[in-house]
């Protein structure tokens, strides 16, 4: 064997590898800097509210009870005399001591609210990100592979009434046909799986489906067309000329080209899923994230508002960070840029 | 084996006297725009997404006409009834009609898509037009602040402008115009920044014209079939939103009629009337194949290269 | 010699949005072993999806081969299903295709290691170890530089001319019988075109293989041929030693055709470039007469009514598809 053709080959991977890293090196910066930017906008947002910044801290019964000195003392305590640029400070740097404020409405830290519901959401939402990437990819790659028989037409169909289905309406009727009706499972509520892992699944399966809907619909269509596209490429064709058989040429050639869009709207997805949680969770009562969110935005609670915009755009910026990293393995094209 | 051909034997000819019988050259005359209209026509779904749009628009147009009572009114003896010959749909808890309700509530849902969609799409289209064609600095501010945009769930955003404007239709409008500018966004931005390295944007620049026209008249209409795809399908989205919204309560309140509100009256009474919680759903699932037939249509007939992207 | 492949009256339609296309109308041609032969034609005269059509290649809802037969190694390939064992076996190991577009004839998510080595895999039965160094050697073999690094690389890598030599190395890999190069340097410049050609032949005749050169090239034919078809409108017109289709070639097309390509040290006769007027006929809507006719100088009475005739013999290997004999017109 040639000894300096293993060597220059080693390095050769090596240096794919490094590519590899400074695209992820790339991607976590870009990550960082997305959050910077969104804790700016929500904390401009906050500061946009009409009426008193004062209300953002404190109760606006409790304080029409008080003196305006009393009223400016506090205002100062919260640092609200100074100026925007050093409030903001003021405000990351108690994010990053866990320090996100009190909520007016339960009169705890919002800290102690937030670490109490964020693991139901992103259990559920998990659950459904995994379940729409199988379901919805595994259904569009068959879609394509059989096209034009009854599979295909019957499976795209229902895909596309999928899309249109408002998710809290099917929790709806889920609830009807599945609770009510039929009584196989628990109406609403939640357990940790660690307590009780059979009734919490119980809880879980009409939630969770019903998050996951749209995004396995939008999955299948997605991954079918990208599929059909692919089929159609020259290099396809002369993956045919070389004498592969059809089997290799699915699995090695087409699937993973057909996979790069897909994979690049499963980062969306979970956005979508997070939004879809807000719903769910007040259809079927789930102590989570976005329940909590609705409430505080009826009750006025706005630093627990504030605290739950910036932990969910902080997971979903996440995810993303780690899909795009996938979508750089799929595609060595991206690495380069 | 380099063979010299000798290449001066051939006979020399002149192209001359070519008659030939008369004969109709080529096939039916064709048109691009003939031809997009018979992809779109060419198969069932399209049209009857088509069909199901015409008749939302005229739903919504001709309401106080085609529903048989006032949405809003009320009639306490009369609640809760099931489906009856009256009642086609039966009534809610404050006695009003349902099936009017319905038809009442495709005004809420037409206004506010179009008008959301028409915001979002003026400003997403702008600013990615304006990323694209200056690129640099104007780039990257506008396409990290999209990015920021895109890391709030639509609803989550439509929740915490609600949260800062209140309730009420012309909130939930500015709410969802502001969640979906990064599609149309995105889309403008990538179509600009690859037409934008042409030589006929130089040649404009050359021969004088402003950026502005270069902007509007050259790059924007090759988004034309892509961006009309978008908002066909993002109506759609956005009556999904708005229904969510109403449902939380956060949307468009009662007594105005909005289908998402409606499913939320009707969850209370879901044993004893589903029919109030469901036929509200019927109807958003209806409208919205309608839109997503429409665009995958339209989509099919314009470029299907596009089935990856939107 | 003894016949390699025979192509006897194939036809391939496809069927469109605008009527039936006769992509190819029954076209016989051979190759036999260790020649290389020439298909020349205009661009949509169906020489590519007759090359297709040998390897069943062609798109199956449009496309459908309806008639004829290709004899290869005693067997008729029509015969086998497209997607059959049969046809992959023939497939890359005793037929190879280079196609005309070497940027995206490579698959982008694979490295070029990996898309040599799979036919080796498949067809000699070889471990991935010895595969790798095969295909190091085969990158050497087509002039790649640094083989050894290369292999790894991705194909957005390489320029269009080293994608088209790693092209020529796939097809070279399993040492196939014959090799269809369907406009292999048509989306190459120039230089790379010559060096790509005569890597080609060099490897054909290191090889024995036989090779099919798709072209709407003469010069190309020229040079390299040992037999050239003229193709038009889905038939072959013209057929014969490469000698004598350009110093004696008696179809008004080719004729034509050698018309039009220009030639150094003309100056002193002024020779002006004459072109064939006209444009080539639908290939759904094909007259009844000839179909050349309307561009055609020679044309007599019969050529108005009938339809070409089929191919007859002018001379030794030559043979012309047209009512008329041009030598005695002159």
């Amino acid at each position: 064997m040639d000894e300096t053709g293993f060597w220059s080959s080693c390095y050769k991977k090596f240096f794919q590898k490094y590519k590899m890293t400074t695209y992820i090196i790339r991607r976590l910066l870009m990550g960082l800097l997305i959050v910077l930017i969104v804790t700016i906008m929500i904390f401009l947002f906050m500061r946009l509210l009409p009426g008193d910044p004062l209300e953002v801290y404190i109760n606006q019964s409790d304080m029409s009870n008080l003196s305006p000195d009393q009223l400016q003392q506090l205002r100062q305590k919260f640092g609200l005399d100074k100026p925007m640029p050093i409030q903001y400070i003021h405000w990351i740097s108690g994010v990053f001591r866990g320090d996100f404020g009190r909520s007016i409405y339960y009169d705890i830290q919002v800290r102690r609210l937030i670490v109490e519901r964020l693991p139901v959401t992103i259990h559920l939402g998990f659950l459904a990100f995994i379940l729409s990437g199988l379901l919805g990819i595994s259904a569009g790659v068959i879609c394509a592979l059989k096209r034009g028989t009854w599979i295909d037409t019957v499976v795209t169909f229902l895909a596309n009434i999928g899309i249109t289905m408002p998710s809290f309406w099917v929790g709806i009727i889920l609830i009807y046909l599945l609770a009510l009706k039929a009584g196989w499972l628990p109406v609403h509520g939640y357990t940790s799986p660690f307590e009780d892992f059979w009734l919490s699944t119980k809880q879980v399966i009409m939630p969770v489906i019903c998050l996951s809907l749209f995004s396995i619909a939008s999955l299948t269509r997605l991954t079918r067309s990208s599929m059909l596209e692919v089929i159609k490429q020259d290099y396809i064709r002369t993956a045919w000329a070389k004498g592969l058989r059809e089997r290799v040429i699915i699995m090695r050639h087409t699937i993973k080209n057909a996979l790069i869009p897909v994979i690049t709207v499963m980062g969306l997805q979970i956005a979508f899923i997070f939004g879809g949680s807000v719903l769910i969770e007040t259809v079927f009562n789930i102590p989570g994230v976005g329940r909590l969110m609705t409430q505080s935005v009826m009750q006025q609670d706005f630093q627990v508002v504030q605290a739950g915009a910036l932990i969910i755009a902080i997971v979903v910026v996440l995810i993303n960070l780690i899909v795009d990293i996938s979508y750089g393995w799929l595609d060595p094209r991206i690495r380069y840029e | 084996m380099n063979k010299g051909f000798d290449l001066e034997k051939k006979p020399e000819i002149q192209f001359q006297n070519l008659d030939s019988p008369k004969w109709e050259e080529g096939s039916p005359p064709y048109s691009e725009f003939r031809r997009i209209i018979s992809v779109f026509f060419s198969r069932p779904l399209p049209v009857i997404g088509l069909f199901i749009i015409i008749l939302l628009i005229l739903t919504a147009i001709f309401a106080p006409f085609i529903a048989p009572y006032d949405p809003y009114k009320m009639n306490i003896l009369k609640k809760l009834r099931p489906p009856s010959h009256e009642h086609l749909l039966g009534t809610d808890s404050l006695g009003r009609d349902t099936l009017s309700r319905i038809i009442y509530g495709s005004r809420t849902s037409v206004i506010i898509g179009i008008s959301a969609i028409g915001i979002s799409s003026l400003i997403g289209l702008s600013l990615g037009l304006l990323a694209a064609f200056f690129g640099g600095a104007w780039y990257h501010i506008i396409m990290r602040f999209i990015d920021a945009l895109m890391a709030f769930p639509m609803l989550l955003l439509a929740l915490l402008i609600a949260s800062l404007l209140g309730v009420g239709m012309k909130n939930v409008i500015i709410a969802l115009s502001i969640g979906m500018i990064a599609p149309p966004c995105r889309l403008m931005c990538g179509v600009a920044m690859s037409i934008k390295e042409n030589d006929y944007i130089l040649a404009a620049r050359t021969m004088g014209m402003s950026n502005f026209r270069i902007m509007v008249e050259q790059i924007l209409p090759n988004a034309f079939p892509p961006l009309l795809v978008m908002i066909t399908i993002g109506l759609g989205a956005t009556i999904l939103a708005e229904a969510g919204l109403s449902f939380l309560g956060i949307g468009i309140i009662p007594p105005t009629p909005a289908w998402g509100s409606m499913v939320n009256d009707g969850y209370k009474f879901l044993l004893t009337n589903p029919v109030l919680s469901i036929s509200p759903g019927v109807a958003i699932m209806l409208v919205v194949f309608g839109f997503n037939m429409m665009g995958d249509g339209l989509r099919d007939a314009l470029d299907p290269r596009l089935r990856g992207v939107i | 010699m003894a016949a390699l492949l025979e192509i006897q009256n194939l036809k391939t339609y496809f069927q469109t949005y605008q009527g039936l296309v006769k992509a190819v109308d029954g076209i016989s041609c051979f190759i036999g072993e260790r020649e290389i032969i020439g298909l020349v034609g205009e661009s949509g005269c169906g020489k590519s999806v007759s090359m297709l059509s040998i390897m069943q290649l062609i798109p199956s809802p449009p496309g459908q081969i309806v008639d004829g037969k290709i004899l290869f190694d005693g067997q008729d390939l029509l015969q086998f299903k497209a997607k059959g064992e049969e046809m992959s076996f023939i497939r890359g190991g005793k037929i190879a295709m280079i196609f005309q577009e070497p940027m995206t004839s490579l698959n982008p998510v694979l490295t070029i290691r990996r898309q040599l080595t799979e036919s080796l895999e498949v067809h000699l039965d070889m471990d991935s170890f010895s595969a790798r160094e095969r295909a190091i050697e085969l990158l050497k073999l087509v002039g790649i530089p640094d083989a050894e690094t290369r292999i790894e690389d991705y194909p957005h890598q390489f320029s269009g001319g080293m994608r088209q030599r790693v092209m020529i190395a796939m097809a070279l890999s399993c040492s196939p019988k014959i090799i269809i190069a369907d406009e292999p340097t048509t989306a190459l410049d120039v230089t790379t075109q010559a060096q790509l050609l005569e890597l080609m032949k060099e490897m054909v005749i290191h090889f024995n293989t036989s090779l099919i050169i798709v072209t709407h090239n003469l010069g190309i034919v020229a040079r390299y041929a040992e037999r050239i078809y003229v193709m038009y409108s889905g038939r072959i017109i013209e057929s014969g030693r490469a000698e004598d289709i350009f110093e004696d070639p008696r179809h008004p097309y080719t004729i034509g055709l050698l018309n039009c390509v220009p030639r150094l040290g003309e100056t002193r006769k002024r020779r002006k470039l004459v072109p064939i007027v006209g444009l080539p006929p639908n290939l759904i809507n094909m007259p009844p007469f000839c179909a050349f006719l309307p561009r055609c100088a020679y044309q007599i009475e019969i050529c108005k009514q009938e339809p070409w005739p089929p191919l007859r013999s002018v001379g030794d290997q030559h043979e012309v598809s047209c009512h008329i004999d041009v030598q005695e017109r002159q």
